[in-house]
C-alpha cells in the first residue's frame, strides 16, 4: 500500500491500537500506559504533520474499502478534514498529558484511557470521513466511546448524566441515520465534495431535500447542542475535567458542529442550500442558541456549568457562519471550529485545576484565586477574553469574519445584533469571574481548606496544558494572517466552497 | 534605529516592561516604557508605513496625517504620569497590579495611534479601554467599584458599536488600511455606529455618565492619562475614519455640533456644583471634548475647510492633554505638600486651560475660531456664538477648581512622600505646556485673543467667591457626579422594585388561586428557564423517544 492510500487509515489506527492495548493493561502499569498514550499521540501528531504538508502540496490521501458494490467506507483528506484532524490531534496530545496528571492514583485508569483513545479515534474518523455513510458510522462510534467517559466516576450523578447524554445522542443518531439513508436512496453515494453534490443532480424533490436537511441538522444538532436539543450538555459536566475539556472543545460537540458544516457545504453546497431556502432556518436556530446559552450561563454559579452553557452558545457561531451565504462568513464559522476549541479547552483545564488544587467548583468561591494560581488564572483569562471577542485572542478573528460576512451577505440587520448581544452577555458572565480572581482578596473557603501563603500552582502536568492551549489561542489571533494559521486554512476552505 | 524598530517598540516596550515592573524595584520601567513612543513621534516621518502581513489580520504600523501630534503629547503624558506613579505608589501587590494595567493601557493607547489598519486600531482601542478598568477600580472601595462597573459597561457598549461600525467600513472600502480618499461614501449606519463608539470614549452628553465617576475614582496618575491622553483616542478615531474633507455629511455634522455645544455648556453647569476638585476637572474634560466635537461637526458639514479644522483640533487636543494632565497631577502634589507653593503653581495650567494670552490655550482657541469662522454654514455660527460662553464657563470651572484645591492643600492622609520627586514630573509638564505656546507661535505668531469672555468669567468667579446668592449656593452638591447615571440607577431601582412588587403580587395571586403550596420564587426569567431545563433533562428518555417518533412521522408524512 502506498502512502497516499494508507495515511488516513494510519492516522485513525494510531489511536485505535494504543487504545485497545490499554484495555488489557493492569491498573498498576502506569509507565507502560503512559508510554502507549503518549507515543500514540505523538505518532498521530507526526502523521498529521505529514498530511498537512501533503495536502498543501495537493497530494490526495484517500483510504477506501468497498464493503459492497456502491457501499464504500472512505477516509479522505481535504482541507476541511485536515483542519479538524489537526485540532483534535494537537488537543488530544495536550489533554493526554493533562489526563495523566489529573487521574494520578484514581481507580479504573486503564478503562478510562482505553475509552479516551477510542473517543479520539472516533473524532479523527469523523474528521476524515469521505462520505456520509462513513461519517455516520464514526459519529455513532463516538457516542458509544464517550458514554463510559462521562459515567467514569460512577456516582449516581455521573450515571444519570451519562444516561441523559446517551438518550439524547442516540436519538440524534437515529435522526441522522434516517436522513442519511433516505438521502442515499435519492441521490446515490454521498461522497463529500467541495461546493456540494446535490446541486448537480437533476430531478431531486426540493420538499424531500428540505425534510432530509431538517433530519440531518436535528440529528447533528443534538451533539452540537442546538437549543432545544442541548439538554444533555450541562448534565454531562459531571464528567472528569479532561473529559469535559475534550467533549466541549474537540470531540462530541465539535463533531456535531463539524457535521453541520459538512452537510451544508459538502453535501448540499451552501449556494444550493440557499436556493432551497434552508439557511434562514439554520440561522434562526443558531441565533436562538447563541442568545439562550449566554442567558443561561449568566445564572450559573457552578463554574463548569457556566462553561457548559457558554459552549452551547459559542459552538453555534459555527452553525451561524454556515447559515450566512458568503465566503467571509464561511471563514468565520469554519475558523471558529478551531478557535472555540482552543479557548474552551483552556477554560475547562483551568476549571479542573481550581477543583483539583483548591477544591473550588463555584464561581462564588473564586475570590483571589489568581494570587495562588497565577499561571492557571492567566490562561483562564485569555480564554475568557477570547470568548467575549476581545483582540488579539482568537475569538475576535471569528467574530470579525462573522460580522463582516454578515454585512457582505446583507444579513447585518439580524446577525450584528446577535453578535453584539452575545459579546455583551459573554462579558457579563466572564468578566465578574475575572474580577473575583484578580481583584478580590482570597476567599475564606479555600484559604481555610488549603492554608498556604504565596503561590501554590497545580502540578506541572496540570498547569502546563492550559498555559499551552491559552498561548495557542492567543497566537491564533495574534498571528492570524501568518502562513498555516487556522485562519489561512479556513480561507483556503472557503475559497473552494463557492463556485461563483 | 530604523523606523520599523521604533514603530514596533512604541507599543511593544510597555508590554515588555510588564514583567520587569512586577517588582517594586522595577517601577521605573513604567515611565521609561513611554520613551520609544516619544522617539517615534519625533523621529519617524509622517507617511511611514511598515507592513507586518503575518500579524493580526495583516497589520500596518506607521504615522499618517496628525498622528505624530497625538503620539507626542500622549507619550509625554504617559511618561510623566508613569513617573508620578513610580514615586507615589507603594511596594505592595496592589501597586504591582496597578503598574501592569497602567502599562497595558499605555500599550493600547500608543498602539491605536501607530496601528494604521482597522484591526490594530481596534486592538489598541479595546486593550486601552479594558486595561483602564484596572486603573479605575484600583482603590477598591464600594464607590470605586460602582464607578468601575459603569465604566466597563459603557466601554463595552462603545467597543461593540465600534466593532460594527468598522465592519461596515471594511466591507465598503474593501481594505483594512483605508486611504483617506477611499473613505467617501459612508452610510448612516456606519457613521452612527462609529460616532457612538467614539462618543462614549469622548464623553458626549448622554454618553458621558461614566466619565465623572471613573476619571476621579482612579489614582492621580491614572486620572491624568485618562483625561489627558486616553480620552483623545476618540478624536484619533473620528479623524481617521470619518470621511472628513472627502464628503459633506450635513446630518452627522449637525448632530455633532449640537451634541458638542450642548456637552460643552452642560458640562459647565453640572461641573461648577461639584465638591470634589477631580470631578470638576472631569467635567471640564467633558466640556473640552464637546468643543472639539463641535469643531468636528463643522468639518463634517464643509469638506473645504476640513483640513484647517483638523489641524486646529489636533493642536487643541495636544494643548488640552498637557494642561489637563498637569492639573490632575497637581491635585496630588498639592494634597501631598505641606507648603503653599504648589497651589500657586497649579494656577498656571488652570490659566493655560482658560486661554489667557501668551499660552497654548489662547493659541488653540484662536486657531480653532479662525478655522470655524471660514465655514459658510449657519451651523458654524452656532459654534462661533457658543465659544465665548464656553470660555466664560471654563473660567468658572477653573475658579471653582482652584477654590476647592485651596481648601485641600496639604490634606493628604497618606504618609508623606518625597514632594520634590513627586513634583518634578509635574513641573516639567507645566513648563512644557507653557513652552508649547512659544514653540508653536514661533511658526505662526500669536493671534490676538478676545479677552472679554475671560474677564467676564473672572469677574463672575470673583463675585461668586465673595458673595454667592442663596439660590446658586443651593446648586452646589445638588448634582451628584455622573448626574444622569444616578437618575438611571434610581429609576432602575424603582423599576426593579416595582417589578418585584408586581411579581410578588402575581405570586400571591397564583398562590391563592391556583396552587396554594407553590414555593416562592416563581416569576423570574431564570426560574422559568431552569424549569424548562429540568424538564428537558428529567424527561430525556421520553424526549428522545418523542424526537425519534417525530422524525419517523415526518418521514412517513413526506414519503409517497
Amino acid at each position: 500500500m502506498d502512502m497516499e492510500a494508507s495515511l488516513p487509515a494510519l492516522i485513525v489506527l494510531s489511536s485505535l491500537v494504543p487504545g485497545l492495548a490499554i484495555f488489557f493493561l493492569r491498573e498498576q502499569s502506569h509507565r507502560l500506559r503512559t508510554l502507549l498514550n503518549l507515543s500514540g499521540a505523538l505518532l498521530k501528531f507526526a502523521l498529521v504533520a505529514f498530511m498537512i504538508w501533503g495536502v498543501f502540496h495537493e497530494r490526495v490521501f484517500e483510504t477506501r474499502w468497498t464493503l459492497a458494490p456502491g457501499l464504500d467506507l472512505v477516509l479522505h483528506a481535504d482541507a476541511l478534514s485536515v483542519l479538524f484532524v489537526t485540532l483534535s490531534t494537537v488537543l488530544w496530545l495536550v489533554t493526554t498529558v493533562y489526563a495523566i496528571g489529573y487521574l494520578e492514583d484514581s481507580p479504573h485508569r486503564s478503562r478510562f484511557f482505553g475509552f479516551f483513545s477510542l473517543c479520539v479515534t472516533a473524532t479523527v474518523g469523523v474528521a476524515l470521513a469521505g462520505n456520509l455513510l462513513t461519517f455516520v458510522i464514526f459519529y455513532e462510534f463516538l457516542t458509544l466511546a464517550t458514554y463510559p467517559l462521562v459515567a467514569h466516576r460512577g456516582t449516581p450523578d455521573a450515571i444519570r448524566g451519562a444516561r441523559i447524554y446517551l438518550a439524547y445522542t442516540m436519538a440524534g443518531g437515529v435522526l441522522l441515520l434516517i436522513g442519511a439513508v433516505w438521502l442515499r436512496a435519492l441521490a446515490g453515494p454521498l461522497e463529500f465534495a467541495q461546493g456540494g453534490i446535490l446541486g448537480d443532480i437533476d430531478g431531486l424533490d426540493p420538499t424531500a431535500l428540505t425534510v432530509i436537511f431538517f433530519l440531518l441538522i436535528a440529528g447533528l444538532g443534538v451533539k452540537a447542542a442546538l437549543v432545544p436539543l442541548h439538554g444533555w450538555l450541562p448534565q454531562a459536566m459531571v464528567a472528569p475535567a479532561p473529559v469535559s475539556a475534550l467533549l466541549h472543545a474537540v470531540a462530541v460537540v465539535k463533531a456535531g458542529a463539524f457535521g453541520i458544516v459538512r452537510v451544508v457545504y459538502d453535501v448540499y453546497g451552501v449556494e444550493f442550500a440557499a436556493v432551497l431556502g434552508l439557511l434562514p432556518g439554520l440561522g434562526l436556530a443558531a441565533a436562538v442558541t447563541i442568545i439562550y446559552g449566554s442567558v443561561k450561563a449568566l445564572s450559573q454559579d457552578h463554574l463548569k456549568k457556566r462553561l457548559a452553557y457558554s459552549t452551547v452558545s459559542q459552538v453555534s457561531y459555527i452553525a451561524l457562519g454556515a447559515a450566512i451565504l458568503g465566503p467571509l462568513a464561511t471563514v468565520g464559522g469554519v475558523v471558529h471550529l478551531v478557535h472555540q476549541g482552543l479557548m474552551k479547552i483552556t477554560l475547562f483545564f483551568a476549571a479542573g485545576n481550581y477543583a483539583e488544587t483548591l477544591g473550588i467548583h463555584r464561581v462564588s468561591e473564586m475570590d483571589g484565586v489568581a494570587q495562588r494560581m497565577p499561571a492557571t488564572t492567566l490562561a483562564f483569562t485569555i480564554g475568557a477574553l477570547g470568548m467575549i471577542g476581545i483582540p488579539p485572542v482568537a475569538g475576535f478573528v471569528s467574530k470579525w469574519y462573522l460580522g463582516v460576512g454578515a454585512v457582505q451577505a446583507g444579513a447585518a440587520a439580524w446577525v450584528l445584533p446577535v453578535l453584539v448581544a452575545s459579546s455583551l452577555l459573554n462579558a457579563a458572565y466572564f468578566l465578574p469571574i475575572l474580577y473575583r480572581a484578580w481583584f478580590k482578596l482570597p476567599s475564606a473557603s479555600w484559604q481555610h481548606r488549603h492554608p498556604a501563603t504565596g503561590r501554590q500552582e497545580s502540578p506541572g502536568a496540570l498547569m502546563w496544558p492550559p498555559v499551552v492551549t491559552g498561548a495557542l489561542a492567543l497566537a491564533a489571533g495574534l498571528f492570524a494572517a501568518a502562513p498555516y494559521s487556522p485562519l489561512e486554512w479556513a480561507e483556503l476552505i472557503a475559497a473552494r466552497e463557492y463556485r461563483q | 534605529m530604523t523606523n520599523a524598530t521604533l514603530l514596533l517598540a512604541t507599543w511593544l516596550a510597555p508590554l515588555v516592561a510588564i514583567p520587569l515592573a512586577l517588582r517594586a524595584t522595577g517601577r521605573w520601567w513604567v515611565p521609561v516604557a513611554a520613551l520609544p513612543a516619544l522617539a517615534t513621534a519625533l523621529l519617524v516621518p509622517v507617511g511611514t508605513g511598515v507592513d507586518w502581513t503575518w500579524l493580526l489580520l495583516g497589520a500596518r504600523f506607521g504615522l499618517s496625517a496628525y498622528d505624530p501630534i497625538f503620539l507626542a503629547f500622549g507619550a509625554v503624558l504617559w511618561l510623566v504620569a508613569g513617573w508620578y506613579a513610580a514615586v507615589h505608589l507603594g511596594a505592595d501587590a496592589q501597586a504591582a497590579r496597578f503598574r501592569v494595567f497602567f502599562l497595558l493601557a499605555m500599550s493600547g493607547n500608543f498602539g491605536l495611534i501607530v496601528g494604521q489598519d482597522l484591526v490594530s486600531f481596534y486592538l489598541g482601542f479595546s486593550v486601552m479601554g479594558l486595561a483602564a478598568y484596572g486603573l479605575v477600580v484600583h482603590e477598591g472601595d464600594a464607590l470605586v467599584r460602582r464607578a468601575g462597573r459603569i465604566y466597563l459597561l459603557m466601554t463595552l457598549i462603545g467597543e461593540v458599536a465600534l466593532f460594527c461600525g468598522l465592519a461596515f467600513l471594511y466591507l465598503r472600502v474593501g481594505s483594512l488600511v483605508p486611504a483617506p480618499a477611499t473613505l467617501a461614501g459612508a452610510g448612516g449606519w456606519e457613521l452612527s455606529l462609529l460616532s457612538l463608539g467614539f462618543g462614549i470614549k469622548a464623553g458626549l452628553i448622554g454618553l458621558h455618565v461614566w466619565l465623572p465617576l471613573a476619571h476621579p475614582a482612579a489614582p492621580i496618575a491614572a486620572s491624568a492619562v485618562l483625561s489627558g491622553a486616553m480620552i483623545k483616542a476618540a478624536l484619533v478615531g473620528w479623524l481617521r475614519y470619518l470621511p472628513l474633507g472627502q464628503q459633506a455629511m450635513p446630518d452627522l455634522g449637525v448632530g455633532l455640533i449640537a451634541a458638542g455645544v450642548v456637552t460643552a455648556l452642560s458640562a459647565v453647569v453640572l461641573g461648577v456644583g461639584q465638591r470634589d476638585p477631580k470631578v470638576v476637572l472631569a467635567y471640564s474634560s467633558i466640556g473640552k471634548m464637546g468643543t472639539l466635537v463641535a469643531g468636528l461637526g463643522v468639518a463634517a458639514i464643509d469638506p473645504e475647510i476640513a483640513p484647517a479644522i483638523i489641524l486646529a483640533l489636533s493642536f487643541y487636543a495636544a494643548h488640552h492633554g498637557l494642561a489637563k494632565g498637569a492639573l490632575f497631577l497637581g491635585v496630588g502634589v498639592v494634597k501631598a505638600s505641606a507648603s503653599r507653593w504648589p497651589l500657586w503653581l497649579l494656577m498656571l495650567p488652570a490659566l493655560v486651560l482658560i486661554g489667557v494670552p501668551l499660552t497654548s490655550g489662547a493659541l488653540a482657541k484662536g486657531q480653532f475660531k479662525t478655522a470655524v469662522l471660514q465655514a459658510p454654514s449657519a451651523w458654524a455660527d452656532v459654534v462661533v456664538w457658543a465659544l465665548p460662553l464656553i470660555a466664560v464657563g471654563t473660567t468658572l470651572l477653573m475658579g471653582r477648581f482652584i477654590y476647592l484645591m485651596s481648601r485641600l492643600a496639604g490634606s493628604s492622609a497618606d504618609p508623606p512622600r518625597p514632594t520634590l520627586a513627586l513634583a518634578l514630573p509635574w513641573l516639567g509638564l507645566i513648563a512644557l505646556g507653557l513652552g508649547l505656546a512659544f514653540l508653536y507661535a514661533g511658526a505662526s505668531g500669536f493671534v490676538s485673543t478676545d479677552l472679554r469672555p475671560l474677564l467676564i468669567g473672572a469677574l463672575l468667579t470673583g463675585l461668586l467667591a465673595l458673595r454667592c446668592p442663596a439660590w446658586l449656593a443651593g446648586w452646589i452638591g445638588r448634582v451628584p457626579p455622573g448626574d444622569l447615571v444616578v437618575l438611571l440607577e434610581s429609576a432602575g431601582q424603582r423599576l426593579s422594585a416595582r417589578l418585584s412588587d408586581f411579581a410578588a403580587g402575581v405570586r400571591e395571586w397564583f398562590r391563592n388561586r391556583i396552587a396554594n403550596r407553590r414555593p416562592a420564587g416563581i416569576g423570574r426569567l431564570f426560574t422559568l428557564t431552569s424549569k424548562a431545563e429540568t424538564a428537558l433533562a428529567e424527561h430525556a428518555l421520553s424526549g428522545a423517544a418523542w424526537l425519534t417518533l417525530a422524525g419517523i412521522a415526518l418521514v412517513l408524512l413526506v414519503l409517497p
